[in-house]
């Protein structure tokens, strides 16, 4: 199976203080309100052909675990174990990130 | 602007190692200034912390860096902990060995500074006979040392007319990028304003041609960011923040650790050796009132500001001592009917 991983050209960094915000409003039950706009915050930040692209939680999440050693299968397995979300509308969302993100040649499959 | 809309730390820091010069230019910021130098194994750890804060792009600056000794070593520290650095030369000392020096440092890239296509134009605003023949020199030896260059001009008075002929000179010279920028009344820049500075409509004539100019060219790019730009009608600015990037993308660190938002606004707002960095970063009163700026003057119910957000926070300052104040540069007009016109 093709393995996926990040061009290793691109400049990229995870926003550590994003990061806890958005894990501490999606863990907290109390905070459910707020679920809507932490999912779109950035914690990933890629630089790339001097554009700077913020991917969030779950964009970032796949990111980090483009490292070539996992293919889209069981990079979706790996995903379900920390996304408590329907499989097949993760594995499909996860799939057009891919997708996307293969398009502007910052992530090979191979 | 929220602490979590923040980025967890600056990506790039602009880092004035000295304010040692061996030239003398006419916009100069730094000319003036005078602090204490660090040692070696406290810029070690300077770099230790930008690298563990996950910082991506250190740019010496200054002061002219190869006047420093230990540039070479502290380069090759930084690139070890994954930084990627470059910097910014007059040429003046980068001879074939410096070159040879920098690629073995690992510099990602060098940039040299040429204001004008014209050698006696260049000279008179560096103020250093020569010093035109050199930075080409110098542009030359990267090449031949394989390292990426890139050229900075600085636009004023004196070269808008011709700056276009700065595009021959970077292909001729083996440059990747041409990067424009504008001019800083702060320092030298702010003395001699009168005679260099372009008046705001000369600056907004500028980017309508500087736009057609870039996207004319798929040879070498052309590089120029000004807040202000959100003026120009259908202009969609692709940057990852609106306004000023200074204090939101970017700190810059004087040579004594001093922490400031930007070379051009001089306020210390930290010490990068002695204050906990986070702290500087997502607290600081100064950087707060950069981030979250009021509009005033013509800004209040300009159809732009939600874009530029008053555009340069380092001209407003200089000029004003106000962060809120519109920028000096813009031509938008005061009468806020013609504004929306």
């Amino acid at each position: 199976m093709k393995k996926l991983s990040r061009n290793p050209d691109v400049n990229w960094r995870v926003e550590s203080h994003r990061e806890a915000h958005v894990r501490e409003v999606l863990e907290d039950p109390s905070r459910t309100g707020e679920d809507a706009e932490a999912v779109d915050v950035g914690t990933v930040t890629i630089l790339a052909g001097g554009v700077m692209h913020q991917l969030n939680l779950l964009g970032g999440e796949i990111w980090k675990l483009c490292d070539g050693s996992l293919d889209r299968g069981s990079l979706a397995v790996r995903l379900l174990e920390m996304f408590d979300v329907d499989a097949d509308t993760l594995k499909e969302d996860a799939n057009a990130f891919i997708d996307e993100m293969m398009e502007k040649g910052l992530i090979n499959e191979e | 602007m929220k602490n979590r809309d923040l980025l967890s730390a600056p990506v790039t820091v602009n880092w004035s190692l000295s304010y040692r010069c061996n030239f003398a230019c006419s916009h100069c910021y730094s000319r003036k200034l005078e602090t204490a130098l660090l040692p070696l194994s406290e810029i070690r750890s300077v770099v230790d912390l930008l690298a563990d804060k996950g910082v991506v792009f250190i740019n010496f600056g200054g002061g002219e860096p190869l006047l420093l000794e230990n540039l070479y070593d502290i380069t090759a520290y930084a690139v070890s902990r994954g930084l990627k650095v470059t910097m910014n030369t007059n040429g003046w000392l980068l001879d074939p060995d410096a070159a040879v020096r920098i690629a073995a440092a690992g510099f990602h890239s060098v940039g040299v500074s040429i204001d004008s296509p014209d050698p006696k134009a260049h000279d008179l605003f560096r103020n250093r006979p020569g010093s035109f023949a050199r930075a080409l020199n110098s542009l030359d030896h990267l090449r031949q040392a394989d390292v990426q260059s890139t050229v900075s001009c600085v636009i004023n008075r004196m070269n808008l007319d011709n700056w276009t002929g700065m595009v021959d000179i970077c292909r001729d010279h083996g440059a990747r990028t041409l990067y424009l920028h504008n001019y800083k009344c702060t320092g030298m820049g702010q003395v001699n304003m009168g005679h260099l500075d372009l008046t705001p409509s000369q600056w907004g004539d500028f980017y309508g041609e500087a736009l057609t100019v870039r996207d004319s060219l798929s040879d070498l790019v052309i590089s120029f960011d000004d807040p202000i730009m959100a003026a120009i009608p259908g202009y969609k600015a692709d940057g990852a923040v609106k306004g000023s990037t200074c204090g939101k993308l970017s700190l810059h660190i004087e040579p004594d650790g001093g922490i400031s938002p930007c070379g051009f606004i001089p306020v210390t707002i930290g010490n990068i050796l002695e204050d906990d960095f986070d702290r500087v970063w997502f607290d600081s009163p100064v950087l707060e009132k950069m981030r979250s700026k009021t509009p005033t003057g013509k800004c209040s119910g300009c159809d732009s500001y939600e874009d530029c957000l008053g555009g340069c926070s380092a001209r407003a300052f200089a000029m004003t001592g106000s962060f809120d104040s519109p920028d000096p540069h813009c031509w938008v007009p005061d009468d806020p009917e013609e504004c929306s016109a």
